[in-house]
């Protein structure tokens, strides 16, 4: 797999999709402004083509997104020690979860009443198992992945509820450097990164010529 | 490159002699015949067209035209009801057909069944809707929380363009993805 840069005129499919997100992504759309935004792709494809970014026939048989995502998830927390990675879920706050992964709660961005529900890993507790664990109980339409990250991870407790005030909240908001929203049947994973390039996925790999074209 | 009449849609597939070959695959293609001028006939059954074009078996596909449909989902309807496709035929290596066979073997029975054919129709009493779109919208999903804190979650996907047919997402407990085909069976998602 490779990452191929996606020109600007993909941003505003990605935030639709950052729209629909549960949890924290709602909370990111006013920070996706700049930056660069990238899809995975398989090591021999056609030029890409933004429609058919909602099909599944975008990848073929071979493609392994899954174990390309946790790889990548994985070499966030090595190259940042202070990483938090936030995954939105469909829990609600009074729903039973997996006590093997951390949680924090949030008002709801489209309806301040009600709760949503974050699972999330910070760099002590990040192994593949964690990692798949998180990808497991994200919310999947859309999955949306937030990768972050806190001068004080101890500041982010297990249970926690975060309102909109919180200095733990806007410290994750601020340091977010990117978000993944994927929308698992068309097995697309659009990453924008606040950095002009994809720390998550450097394959060295020459995306020239296959950038995609308004 | 080869031409086979799959009823009326374009589509590149395995040449009938490697999938004859295989043996394996009785049960998911069947009747391939030489019309003796480089072109076959091929009879293939709606769930088994789904692996193929899932899988990437028909490769390239390019729908040229789909016969007039009368009943159900255009593709099917076509296949079911014998119209022949015109279907550009490429050859295949021996391992992708293995692959097909590995997972169509993997067809298993979905245990909700098919989850009927209204999105915005709750699965059963268990799911919820979660998300921001209105119930069967592309921006949410039904979930069901399971007591021992793992979750479910269905998709409707009914309207999803041909040649691929109308399905439901599954993400089971594990985390795994299927795609749940109308009667009532599932495929592990690629």
């Amino acid at each position: 797999m490779k990452a191929i840069q996606l020109e600007n005129n993909a941003i505003p499919l990605f935030r639709e999709r950052l729209r629909g997100s549960l949890g924290l992504g709602p909370y990111l759309e006013q920070h996706i402004a700049g930056g660069s935004l990238w899809v995975w792709a398989p090591e021999v494809s056609t030029p890409i083509d933004l429609d058919r970014l909602n099909e599944d026939i975008f990848y073929p048989a071979s493609t392994d997104l899954e174990s390309t995502l946790t790889n990548a998830l994985l070499r966030y927390f090595k190259t940042d020690p202070s990483a938090v990675l936030v995954a939105d879920t469909a829990y609600r706050l009074e729903d039973v979860r997996p006590d093997s992964l951390q949680w924090f709660s949030l008002d709801s961005f489209h309806d301040p009443g009600q709760r949503r529900i974050c699972a999330f890993l910070t760099g002590a507790a990040a192994d593949e198992k964690a990692v798949e664990e998180l990808v497991a109980v994200a919310s999947p339409y859309p999955t949306t992945l937030v990768f972050t990250s806190l001068t004080h991870a101890a500041d982010l407790t297990r249970g926690v509820y975060l309102d909109p005030r919180n200095a733990v909240l806007q410290d994750l908001v601020e340091g977010v450097k990117h978000v993944l929203v994927g929308v698992f049947d068309e097995r697309t994973m659009l990453i924008w990164s606040s950095a002009g390039e994809l720390p998550l996925a450097r394959l060295g790999v020459d995306a020239e010529g296959l950038h995609c074209r308004p | 490159m080869q031409y086979g009449y799959l009823g009326t849609t374009a589509v590149r597939a395995d040449t009938p002699t490697a999938l004859l070959s295989n043996g394996s695959l009785a049960n998911a293609t069947a009747e391939w015949s030489s019309n003796g001028d480089g072109t076959y006939n091929v009879n293939v059954s709606g769930p088994a067209y789904n692996i193929l074009e899932e899988y990437n078996f028909l490769q390239g596909a390019t729908v040229v035209s789909f016969p007039p449909c009368t009943i159900g989902e255009p593709r099917l309807c076509s296949l079911w009801n014998g119209v022949r496709v015109l279907a550009e035929v490429a050859l295949l290596a021996g391992a992708a057909i293995q692959g097909l066979y590995n997972v169509w073997s993997q067809r298993v029975p979905c245990p909700y069944g098919w989850p009927g054919d209204d999105g915005a129709v709750a699965p059963g009493p268990d799911w919820t809707w979660q998300g921001n779109g209105p119930p069967g919208s592309s921006q949410g999903n039904w979930v069901k929380n399971n007591p021992n804190g793992t979750t479910e979650s269905l998709h409707p996907d009914l309207n999803h363009p041909a040649p691929k047919a109308p399905h439901w997402d599954y993400k089971d407990p594990g985390g795994k993805w299927w795609d749940v085909w109308k009667d009532g069976t599932m495929t592990p998602k690629k």
